[in-house]
Formats: structure tokens, C-alpha cells, sequence
């Protein structure tokens, strides 16, 4: 209904004026004639007087040419001009008139439209100067026609326009509602269907696809997440369950079942530690996480870290470098959220980078697990790097996930947790955690801190 | 050892009081704060153990006013609170100690005994000794039978904590706290590796061994019986 009203307006604006101006000139141009033949008569009249006037009038009548003249006088008797009485006036104010023009043709008298200045001289004569409008006249009511036809068509056309495009409009938003409420019942993988002409609805229906795909996505690695923590969750339990079971039905001593409730203990502890880890990611990625920050001397706590990683990487025979930038880096941080992030990634470099057997045969001469801090332009980089298997090239964005882990080392002990808990602190400090391949082989992580101002 | 037990989740309490008895020690257990602090003033106690939320008054309220009445008995704070912020708080409140919930009864246990014998061990000592070790603690030497042991520094300030503690369980968690100063769980188990390394330079070359795993709990150093 909008397009139709903002189509016709000024269609019919431009229209209508176009009409009135083109009438509005034409009468102008007849009343500029008419007037100036009027100011010659009345030079005339002022050197000559009437009997001038009669004479020019005289031979003006006997030329042909639409003028039309008349001189009355004052009792309305006709003293020269084209006709023998005076005609029938239609007063149209201002001094015009419009009158019958009566004219000698081969069929007889004819009648045709004229209109006219009527102008008073001294002593009650009367000079009517005039013109034929007969042709204008009818051309004026031809283009009035015309012109209502044309608003009639323009009319009906912008209606039927209006109401195809509304109607047009009105299908394709309701196609989307309906996919919406569809994709709202659970049934996410349908699509909002596209009209192929790249307009804007399309545009709209465009992102909104890549919406879902992207919801399609989440919910897909959030059903695997979490069927990921029921498995990983469900093992230590079983295992506990299988392991107090078997126990009750066997006849055993003190001393043994000690030993199993031992075991029992270090299981439930486990799982508590892999809640408590899984909990942190969730909090630290909620967003409404308070860590507490303090301006800390990250030489100390790398060099922290790595003393405490140190013993560990060495029972395990793996060459241990640090690479620790000493000039005392202040910088604002959690020491908690760092150095956890730090012994995380080492542990899994002293963990997996062991897996599979190629690391293995390799492990004396390539074993390798190195902490740096480096300060580069704009940004503060811990370095935790390995020699290990490292992880292929497209696995690198998905490890970061919460409770991912390869297939490869799906039955490894731990959960899948730390990398996630990793990109959480870096994220929380308003860096990144970045994975890269190692040459020849082996994992890099870095943790990005961005220089603050 | 006497100890008071200020917390109003019976099961909980009663779960503690059970395994610090069973332990033996004497436990009397009380279930607001006002009563708690009524206590606190009148008995003579070794340890208080008191969880922050309570009735009638909460326990850093408790601790508090038994600080500005000068009773330096030494506290422990349990509490469902566990973020830094928290633990801060307790401490300033006079507290000497604290526990997250939920906890382990063995950590519980632990810090209970090392926090009673704190007194007994004053800033003033220059040298700890435990049988044939002795630790100068001006000149940082160390020695067993007279032989210089060389550690790192490190290693020097995890000594140094479980020979305070001689005799009594330390927990993983306490040493990570108090030599490293690291106030989560590495989900490794790094310092068994720091501990046996430390005991290999202690006890590899001499008689009796001193420090010992206390399974499902931490470690001790103390004579073997």
C-alpha cells in the first residue's frame, strides 16, 4: 500500500503539473497576444479616435488571421469588426470573456469557441479584441482525457504492482517464519530456502542460514562434549564400582580390602579433580568470572613454573631448555591462572608427546620439552614446546575444545580438559592460545599476551 | 590434642568430629556462632575449626572477636567459598587456615594437627633437627651424621616445611601451598617426583629413612617406630 501511494503521488503530481503547465502557457501565450494587440488599438485610438480605430479595424477584418475585433458603440451598435451584433459575453472576470465566434464556411454558418478582453474608451465605446480558442479548446479536453486515462492506468497498474510486490514480499518473510518455527521445534538442520537473486531478502535468508549452520554446529559438538564428559565421567566410576564389587564377593583379608579402599579414594579424588577442572573452563569462559589480578614479575613465575616442572620432565628422560626473558616482565595477571596454564601444557607435552609408537622409538634422541618468555612489539609469548607427535594440522583449532581429545590418545589417563583450560586463562588475560606445528615434529603452544597501554 | 567445632551442617559435623576422634583427639562441637564464641572464651582449646556461614553470628565475625580479646588459639575456616578473594578475607579475619569445601577428611586432619603444634615452634630457633638431620637455618646448611647434603633451594624450603611439621602429615596440597605458593591443583603428580627426588639426597645414603609416604594422605618426616 506504500508503494502504491508513493508511486501514484508523484506520478500524478508530475502529471497534473505538467497538464497545467502546458494549459497555463498556451492561455498566457493567447492573453499576451490579445493584450498586445490591444495597446497597438489604443495608440491608435489616442492618435485618431474612433474613426481611426474603425478604419484600421476595417482592413484588419479583411485579413485572415484568429484575431478577432469588434468595436461597439455606446449603445452596443457595431461600428467595425467581423461581426454585425454584438455576440453573447460569458463574463470569466478580469476583463476576459468568452464568446460564440460565428464564421462563414462552405457548409454554412459554423460556431466556434473564442475568448476576448472587452475594453472601455472615452465616451462609452467598447473594443472587444479576441481570439480563436476553438483549437485549444479541443485540444485541452483531448489532453484532459488523455490524461484521466493515464491516471486510471497508472492507477490500477501501481495498485496491481503494490500488490504483487506486497504479496511477493509477504511470501518470502513468511517462508522464513515458517522455517523459523520449524528450526524452533528442533529440527535444526532446515534452511531458510533462497530465491537465487541475491536481493536483500535473499541476503537476509543468506545469513540467517549461516546462523544455523553455525547453531547446527554448537549443538552438534555440544551434544559430543557432552557425551564426551559421560564417557569420561562414567569410566572412573565404573571402574570403582566393578573394583568394590568384585571385592565384596570375594573372601579377602583386612590388608586387601584396605588396598581397595585405597584405590577407591585416589579414583574419586580424580574424578573430583576432573569436575573441578571442567567447572573452571565453564566459569573462566562465562564471562562473569572475577579473577583476581595482580602486577606480577612473570620472570619469576615462568622460572616458578619451570623449576617445578623441571623434576618431572627429567624422570621422564626428556632434555629440559628454558629460554626465560630474566629483565623482571611486570605485567597485571592471575599467578594462579598462569602458572596452572603453564604446568598444563607442559604436562601434556611430558604425556602425549609419548604416545604413539614412532615417539617412542625416537624417545632418546628427540625427547625434548622447553619453557621460553619472550617479549616481542606488542605482546608478551610463554612458550611451552615439545618434540613429541604434535597434532595434525586440521585437528589444531579443534584440540582447544573442551574435552577433545584425538584419537589417539583417547584412553590416555586425564581428561581432556587442560588445553581448553589453557585457552580460557589466555583469553581471560585478553590473549590467545595459539597451536603450532614444531619442526621437525612436536607441539608449540603459545600463550599471547597482549602489552597493555 | 582439644579441639571446638563450630559448624551447623550436623551431617558434616558429625562426619568431622567422628574421624578427630577416631584420630584421638577430644572434640566438643557446637552449631551457631554465638554459642561457638561463648566457647571459644571460656574453654581452653588447641585448635578451633569453624565454618563461615553460621547462625546467629558468621565465623569470621566469631574469629574476629576472639582476636580483639587477644586469644590467639589458632583457626581453621571451612568454608563452600573457595575463590582467593575468600581465603583472603578469612585470613585478615585472624584466621590461620583454610579449607575449601568440599574437602578431603584427610587434608582436614593434617592441617588440624600441623596448625596445633605451630605454637610449640617459634620464629626464634635458628637450626630444626630430627634425629641425626639437622637443618642450620642462618647458613642454610644441611646435614645428616655431620655430612653435608646439598639441595636447591627449593628443595631447602620443602625440608625445611616438613621438618617444622616432623612427626605429622603433611598433604600435597599444604606443600604446594606453602613452598610453591600454588593455590590450585596441577592435576600431576609433579611433587611425589620433587619428594623423591628429595628423599634420595636424604635417605639414599643413610639410616634410618625419614621421610615417608603416608598413603592416601601426604607425607611425614619422622623416625620410623
Amino acid at each position: 500500500m506504500l508503494y502504491f501511494a508513493l508511486f501514484c503521488l508523484p506520478t500524478f503530481a508530475i502529471i497534473i503539473y505538467f497538464y497545467w503547465n502546458t494549459t497555463n502557457t498556451i492561455e498566457r501565450h493567447i492573453g499576451d497576444t490579445i493584450q498586445t494587440e490591444i495597446d497597438t488599438l489604443n495608440e491608435q485610438y489616442k492618435v485618431g479616435g474612433i474613426p481611426l480605430l474603425i478604419r484600421v479595424l476595417s482592413t484588419k477584418v479583411t485579413y485572415p488571421h484568429l484575431n478577432i475585433y469588434l468595436l461597439l458603440d455606446p449603445n452596443d451598435k457595431v461600428l467595425a469588426g467581423h461581426y454585425e451584433t454584438k455576440p453573447d459575453l460569458i463574463d470569466r472576470d478580469n476583463g476576459w470573456y468568452d464568446f460564440q465566434h460565428r464564421q462563414q464556411t462552405d457548409e454554412g454558418e459554423v460556431f466556434q469557441q473564442a475568448r476576448g478582453r472587452l475594453v472601455q474608451l472615452d465616451e462609452g465605446f467598447t473594443l472587444l479584441v479576441g481570439h480563436n480558442v476553438e483549437d485549444f479548446m479541443k485540444l485541452e479536453k483531448q489532453v484532459t482525457r488523455a490524461i484521466n486515462y493515464d491516471l486510471l492506468i497508472i492507477l490500477v497498474l501501481a495498485l496491481s504492482g503494490g500488490l504483487i510486490m506486497t504479496h511477493n514480499f509477504r511470501t518470502r518473510i513468511e517462508t522464513i517464519t515458517q522455517t523459523s518455527n520449524e528450526i524452533m521445534t528442533g529440527n535444526f538442520s532446515r534452511r531458510v530456502p533462497l530465491k537465487g537473486n541475491d536481493d536483500e531478502i535473499d541476503q537476509l535468508a543468506s545469513n540467517l542460514n549461516t546462523m544455523l549452520d553455525r547453531i547446527e554446529y554448537l549443538m552438534m559438538t555440544m551434544r559430543e562434549v557432552t557425551n564426551n564428559i559421560a564417557h569420561d565421567l562414567r569410566q572412573p566410576i565404573n571402574r570403582m564400582r566393578n573394583r568394590l564389587e568384585i571385592t565384596l564377593l570375594q573372601d579377602v583379608s583386612n590388608e586387601d580390602y584396605k588396598e581397595v579402599l585405597h584405590r577407591t579414594i585416589e579414583e574419586a579424588d580424580n574424578l573430583s579433580a576432573t569436575f573441578d577442572a571442567f567447572l573452571s573452563v565453564a566459569y573462566l569462559d562465562s564471562g562473569k568470572a572475577t579473577v583476581e589480578m595482580e602486577i606480577l614479575n612473570l620472570s619469576q613465575l615462568v622460572g616458578d613454573a619451570a623449576e617445578f616442572i623441571e623434576p618431572i620432565a627429567e624422570e621422564k628422560g626428556f632434555a629440559f631448555l628454558t629460554e626465560i626473558d630474566d629483565s623482571m616482565i611486570m605485567y597485571k595477571a592471575s599467578r594462579r591462572l598462569l602458572s596452572q596454564a603453564i604446568i598444563n601444557l607442559s604436562d601434556n607435552a611430558l604425556k602425549y608427546a609419548h604416545y604413539g609408537e614412532e615417539a617412542e622409538a625416537t624417545q632418546n634422541k628427540q625427547a625434548e620439552l622447553k619453557i621460553s618468555l619472550k617479549q616481542a612489539d606488542n605482546a608478551i609469548i610463554i612458550t611451552v614446546a615439545d618434540k613429541g607427535v604434535g597434532i595434525p594440522e586440521d585437528q589444531l583449532e579443534r584440540v582447544m575444545e573442551r574435552f577433545v581429545r584425538l584419537d589417539t590418545s583417547r584412553s590416555a589417563q586425564g581428561s581432556g580438559l587442560g588445553l581448553s583450560l589453557v585457552a580460557a586463562t589466555a583469553r581471560i588475560h585478553e590473549g590467545q592460545l595459539k597451536l603450532l606445528t614444531n619442526k621437525p615434529q612436536g607441539l608449540i603452544a603459545e600463550i599471547v599476551l597482549p602489552l597493555r597501554a | 590434642m582439644n579441639i571446638l567445632l563450630i559448624e551447623d551442617d550436623k551431617e558434616s559435623a558429625n562426619y568431622i568430629a567422628k574421624g578427630l576422634r577416631e584420630s584421638g583427639h577430644v572434640v566438643d562441637y557446637v552449631t551457631d556462632g554465638e554459642k561457638g564464641l561463648e566457647m571459644a572464651l571460656a574453654g581452653q582449646f588447641d585448635v578451633l575449626v569453624v565454618d563461615r556461614m553460621l547462625p546467629l553470628r558468621d565465623g569470621l565475625s566469631v574469629v574476629s572477636a576472639l582476636r580483639a580479646q587477644d586469644i590467639q588459639v589458632p583457626v581453621l575456616f571451612l568454608s563452600a567459598l573457595g575463590e582467593v578473594g575468600d581465603r583472603v578475607d578469612g585470613l585478615k579475619a585472624g584466621g590461620d587456615d583454610y579449607l575449601p569445601k568440599p574437602f578431603a577428611f584427610t587434608e582436614l586432619l593434617a592441617r588440624v594437627e600441623a596448625l596445633a603444634k605451630r605454637n610449640a615452634n617459634g620464629a626464634s630457633v635458628t637450626d630444626l633437627t630430627l634425629a641425626d638431620l639437622k637443618i642450620d637455618l642462618l647458613s642454610r646448611r644441611v646435614t645428616r651424621q655431620g655430612k653435608d647434603i646439598i639441595l636447591q633451594p627449593r628443595e631447602f624450603k620443602l625440608l625445611e616445611y616438613l621438618l617444622r611439621h616432623a612427626g605429622q602429615v603433611v598433604t600435597r596440597t599444604m606443600l604446594l601451598e606453602q613452598v610453591w605458593e600454588y593455590h590450585f591443583d596441577p592435576q600431576t603428580n609433579i611433587i611425589d617426583v620433587h619428594i623423591s627426588r628429595l628423599r634420595s639426597k636424604l635417605d639414599k645414603e643413610f639410616d634410618p629413612p625419614l621421610l615417608h609416604t603416608i598413603r592416601g594422605a601426604g607425607y611425614s618426616l619422622r623416625v620410623p617406630v
